[in-house]
């Protein structure tokens, strides 16, 4: 009884027996689309941030990262050489984007095929479950890509390229599952605009005859005025059985630089439904704070409240891979 | 005279019943009442932790369901007329906490639990022949007196639960006894807002910001608003009473003003002369819906109190609490280069009204000379008012169940000092937030589907001094 009195006088007293500060900020949902804000330099760390891939001699560009259970993130990236053009697909993990990678980097798939010319890149990964992981990348020569795929059943361990490759004339492939089938977004060297492809079985694709997004000359001031390309499909399940998958469709857009005759890239943002009919975010301006230098290549993943935003940007003649977060 | 069945001691107790002569019958007694209340309080009501939680540490237990049940200063929140039934004076001191756990796509937005003192003082006597009863209530949290906050319209935000149990609730009730089975009560609950200017004025240094000469003045105002509250209890039968009440509707509106009255440039040669900046800002920070409540409160067997309350609330008039802004500029000559966009419109949130159903039920089970024990139960089920958020809003509602239970201990003769009982009440309560979905209609939004749940878990103690 007395107790009871004393937990009444005191609470008259205004002592509570807890104090915390203001709350209900945590943890709010987000569809990942942006914007992004580029890691910042922290010297109790062992990053370089923003970048988490980098190597002096080679060119690390077109990240495409899956989410490891413990938080961590796998990474497939070009790694090409300046010297004579040739690349190779490599694979490497980071625990975090403030760390140095736990797994280094490694090879991951090499030029074998004619044509492909000494060159594969610019990997998309699709983790169909099971261990089982498809690959999308680009083979051949810049003015005459083509499209290839290669699949592990070992979780990415090994690859076998897909005996009817190439698939498809373009550059930059981006794969997504979609409910009915894939979906795969490229880039034509002949055609300007990110150009898309379905497919039921992931192997034989038709392609779309209209680009789903186009260069916006008439914005002046988007960020994307003469090119876009570097596409990068994340696929997130929706909560609508009629829509059941929502593509968030990341990709590089070019404007001119502040200079005269340079040029600035920068990396925005188009969401869809169908995967086929993407809408515009952010009006004019790029998702990621805008450069220089200029950053491409967005590979993203979706992590709770938030997301992590893996591009590529040239900085002291080499293009690393750097990270930049959302919220 | 029959005692009413909420009255929980009436032991030689002596009962002042009646009315003045000219008062004498019901209807002018509601005129009386009416004018009471509608004389000084045309401003609705205002949210508060007692609208989320409760108040007391008997009502929680039995889920609310008190507009005819209350037997303690709660009376003052579920209805006022329950004080005229009251035959001593009751001081009640307790505390209540409420712990959110409110999840989004399973992730716990980490709202702020709400808990503080609980008190009220109700003091019945009698002028002629009239049996009244003057009352005042008031639920002071101990981390937050009163937090205002407006955020982004998009922002998410949990609505019933953010800003709604961090501030005060105080209130101040008179209430009658007329004849045997009727008695009215009413009152006022009192609030505070606040409304802020800084004023600017002088000049601002141009192109160097550091030769700027400003004098700074800060006004800010708490204002004090009052909203009603009223209720009436008709004793029915000797086992059963039915109650109405009423709490009226109140938006809290936060007002802040920056203004700036300035030359800029050189001291000796201003860009702009008499320029002036003025920033509007206007956010509904709070909203209470009008709330009409009937209840019954049936003494099925003499140990056995079955209490039933319906409550409808008018969500339907809550407006978008979103900031809006005016600004208006006078830059001279630069005017032409100045195009402020027109604010746009905020969207309609949409919310509907809702009608709440409680039940709670009150056991004996010890009966004594020296002492009592109940045994306290409830249930109900608060629809949410607010509509999927499919667009550019996310208020975060869902449906909400809550059970809860709770003990009383009244003891008597306790003292030589407490001649008079001694009630002691405690609850624990559980509400479940039903998961709901939402699905956005534009791949663009930034926030994309998500699902929403939680629970609330509610603890309270508290005690009644009778004298």
């Amino acid at each position: 009884m007395r107790a009871l009195l004393a937990i009444c006088l005191c609470a008259a007293c205004g002592v509570g027996p807890f104090d915390d500060a203001p709350g209900g900020r945590d943890n709010l949902p987000t569809r990942a689309a942006g914007p992004y804000g580029k890691t910042e330099i922290d010297f109790d760390t062992p990053a370089d941030e923003p970048y988490v891939l980098e190597d002096i001699t080679v060119d690390l560009r077109d990240p495409a990262p899956l989410a490891r259970d413990d938080g961590g993130f796998r990474i497939w990236f070009t790694r090409g050489d300046p010297d004579d053009g040739s690349a190779a697909i490599w694979y490497a993990e980071l625990p975090d984007v403030r760390s140095v990678p736990d797994v280094p980097p490694q090879l991951a798939l090499a030029a074998s095929e004619p044509w492909e010319a000494d060159f594969v890149g610019e990997p998309s990964v699709l983790d169909l479950g099971g261990g089982h992981l498809v690959l999308y990348y680009r083979g051949g020569p810049a003015d005459a890509p083509s499209i290839g795929r290669a699949d592990s059943m070992d979780d990415g361990a090994s690859w076998q390229k897909s005996a009817q490759n190439p698939l498809l004339d373009g550059a930059s492939p981006a794969g997504a599952l979609l409910a009915d089938g894939t979906a795969l977004y490229f880039v034509d060297p002949a055609a300007p605009g990110i150009h898309a492809a379905t497919s039921a079985d992931g192997v034989a694709f038709d392609r779309l005859p209209e680009p789903v997004i186009e260069p916006r000359p008439e914005l002046t001031d988007a960020f994307d005025t003469r090119a876009v390309f570097d596409p990068y499909a994340l696929v997130t399940a929706t909560l609508d059985d009629s829509e059941p998958v929502h593509v968030g469709l990341f990709f590089t857009g070019t404007r001119r630089g502040a200079d005269p005759g340079t040029l600035l890239d920068a990396i925005g943002y188009a969401g869809s439904y169908d995967g086929i009919t993407f809408t515009r975010f952010f009006g004019a301006e790029p998702v990621l704070e805008p450069g220089p230098p200029s950053e491409g290549g967005a590979g993203v993943i979706s992590v709770a409240a938030g997301g992590v935003l893996f591009f590529h940007e040239l900085k002291l003649t080499r293009y690393r891979i750097g990270a930049a977060l959302h919220p | 005279m029959r005692p009413l069945v909420n009255r929980e001691d009436a032991k030689g107790a002596k009962i002042f019943w009646g009315v003045p002569r000219l008062l004498r019958g019901p209807t002018q007694m509601v005129l009386v009442f009416a004018f009471f209340v509608s004389s000084r309080f045309n401003s609705p009501a205002l949210a508060n932790p007692v609208d989320a939680f409760g108040f007391g540490g008997r009502a929680p237990a039995m889920a609310g369901a008190q507009t005819a049940a209350a037997a303690d200063g709660s009376a003052n929140y579920y209805n006022p007329a329950l004080l005229a039934t009251f035959d001593d004076i009751r001081v009640d001191v307790g505390y209540q906490t409420a712990v959110p756990s409110l999840f989004v796509n399973g992730l716990d937005l980490r709202v702020d639990s709400s808990r503080g003192l609980a008190v009220a003082l109700s003091s019945p006597g009698r002028i002629g022949k009239v049996h009244l009863a003057v009352s005042g209530g008031l639920f002071l949290p101990d981390q937050h007196v009163l937090r205002a906050r407006a955020i982004e319209a998009d922002k998410p935000r949990f609505a019933l639960y953010d800003n709604r149990p961090q501030r005060l609730f105080l209130g101040a009730n008179l209430a009658f006894q007329i004849g045997d089975r009727l008695a009215i009560g009413g009152g006022i609950a009192y609030m505070a807002k606040t409304v802020a200017s800084v004023d600017l004025v002088g000049r601002l240094g141009f192109p160097d910001p550091n030769d700027s000469d400003l004098a700074l003045a800060i006004d800010a105002d708490v204002k004090e608003i009052r909203y009603p509250q009223a209720g009436i209890l008709f004793h029915a039968t000797p086992w059963l009473d039915l109650g109405l009440s009423y709490r009226g509707g109140y938006k809290l509106i936060l007002e802040n003003t920056v203004r700036v009255l300035a030359d800029v440039g050189r001291e000796d040669d201003p860009v702009v002369e008499n320029g002036r900046l003025e920033l509007f800002a206007l956010a509904q920070d709070l909203f209470q819906p009008q709330q009409w409540s009937a209840g019954l409160a049936a003494r099925l067997t003499h140990r056995l109190l079955v209490a039933f309350d319906a409550s409808l609330h008018r969500w339907s008039r809550f407006e978008n609490p979103a900031t809006r802004i005016d600004l208006d500029i006078d830059a001279g000559m630069f005017n032409d280069l100045i195009d402020i966009p027109d604010t746009p419109p905020l969207p309609d949130p949409h919310y509907h009204d809702i009608v709440i159903p409680r039940l709670g039920v009150e056991l004996r089970l010890v009966e004594s000379a020296r002492r009592d024990l109940d045994l306290r139960a409830g249930y109900s089920f608060e629809p949410s008012p607010v509509p999927e958020q499919v667009g550019e809003s996310n208020f975060i509602d869902n449906d909400k169940h809550t059970l809860s239970a709770g003990l009383g201990l009244t003891l008597r003769h306790w003292t030589d000092i407490l001649p008079r009982p001694v009630r002691l009440d405690a609850y624990g309560a559980v509400t479940l937030l039903a998961p709901r979905s939402h699905h956005k209609l534009s791949p663009v939004d930034p926030v994309g589907d998500y699902r929403s749940s939680g629970r609330l878990v509610q603890l309270g103690l508290s005690s009644t001094w009778h004298f």
